[in-house]
């Protein structure tokens, strides 16, 4: 379709997924620029000043800028002036400067997204969680709040970090592997010098129900069944820490004491 | 001051830490460890945080610009001098008092997980 017919209605400036699309789309547009200023400053042929010879050199610029360099950031710059430039020439009204004037704001949006993605690319690839699919965030988030919050942040950037190397389909079963050890290295995070053995022997010995406990508890009624269990519940509540453990063991250790005959 | 008591021996502890004690002047992360080792990844951070907090690990940011380099800081670590001393005999025990336990009965796997 012709510029000059007047229907000419640049399309929205479209949104790209890839680059090669954005740069041939951009390939595309940079002619289609060159051409309407060359136009333009035809149909000027005798009114020729010097801001139309200084568009036309910045178009070849951008040409060469755009194609041969691969300069998004420079080629940017250049459309900007040419697009001040444009808007200060006269004539107004011409079919030719109106079309490179929309162009030139087409090609000044989709440069627009071609250097802000560059400039995240830069600034955001280190950013923790930048490498990392939705489900593997997600279960890294989950992992992580199942931490105290004091380690929270250290382990948010190590096990991105360490995500982050691994390939794409990796990431998410890796994810949920750290999730499934969350609990138990937040444990490990939280957890005291570990109590002496010995004591963890006589634990067992005097808390874990044996079976026949269990198999009475099952042949009794109900109401004696409850009791029996809340009491045995208690017991292993009672010896559960370190102290109470200890008082236990001293209780023991004085009823065995008291109860031993006594030499007369 | 009593030297804290050595860890839990489970297959994959020592697994890491024959993996640490290969080069023990070389900081690895996480992902080295897991490749070094043969365990599958995220799997070894519990025993990492058992092995610091007994002393015989250390750990530290990677010292980079993850802006420059793209990607974010790894947490290295490494096997302080105490530790190294200490995992030696630790594994040396473990495999001998595997080693008679298989003598003893050559069906049964000796060990447990993390």
């Amino acid at each position: 379709m012709s510029p000059r017919s007047g229907l000419y209605r640049p399309p929205y400036t479209p949104k790209f997924s890839n680059w090669l699309d954005c740069a041939n789309h951009l390939l595309t547009l940079c002619p289609q620029l060159e051409g309407a200023i060359d136009r333009f400053v035809e149909t000027q042929a005798g009114n020729r000043d010097t801001s139309s010879m200084d568009v036309r050199a910045l178009a070849h610029d951008f040409r060469s800028s755009l194609g041969r360099d691969k300069d998004y950031a420079t080629s940017l710059g250049i459309v900007d002036s040419i697009r001040s430039e444009l808007k200060h020439s006269r004539p107004r009204f011409n079919p030719d400067l109106e079309y490179a004037i929309r162009i030139s704001f087409q090609i000044r949006n989709v440069l627009g997204q071609v250097t802000r993605r560059q400039w995240l690319q830069q600034h955001f690839l280190a950013w923790p969680h930048a490498r990392l699919s939705r489900r593997t965030r997600f279960a890294t988030d989950l992992a992580v709040r199942m931490l105290a919050p004091i380690d929270r942040q250290r382990y948010r950037q190590e096990w991105a970090a360490e995500l982050a190397d691994l390939p794409r389909r990796d990431q998410a079963p890796c994810a949920l592997r750290l999730l499934s050890r969350a609990w138990s290295l937040r444990r490990e995070l939280s957890e005291k010098p570990r109590r002496n053995p010995r004591t963890g022997l006589v634990i067992v010995g005097v808390v874990v129900p044996s079976a026949d406990a269990v198999a009475a508890l099952c042949g009794l009624d109900w109401p004696a069944a409850v009791v029996g269990l809340g009491w045995m519940l208690g017991l292993m509540w009672v010896v559960s820490s370190k102290d109470r453990t200890q008082r236990l063991i001293d209780l023991i250790r004085e009823a065995r004491s008291s109860k031993a005959p006594t030499r007369k | 001051m009593t030297r804290p008591p050595d860890p839990r021996m489970t297959q994959t502890t020592q697994a890491v830490l024959r993996a640490l004690l290969e080069r023990p002047s070389r900081k690895l992360y996480g992902l080295e460890i897991c490749a070094n080792a043969g365990l599958p990844s995220g799997t070894i951070h519990p025993i990492l945080a058992r092995l610091e907090r007994i002393g015989w690990l250390e750990s530290s940011w990677e010292e980079i610009d993850p802006h420059e380099q793209g990607r974010p800081r790894r947490r290295y670590y490494w096997l302080s001098p105490e530790g190294a001393e200490r995992a030696r005999p630790a594994l040396a025990r473990v495999t001998e008092s595997t080693a008679a336990i298989r003598r003893l009965r050559p069906g049964m796997s000796t060990g447990g997980g993390a």
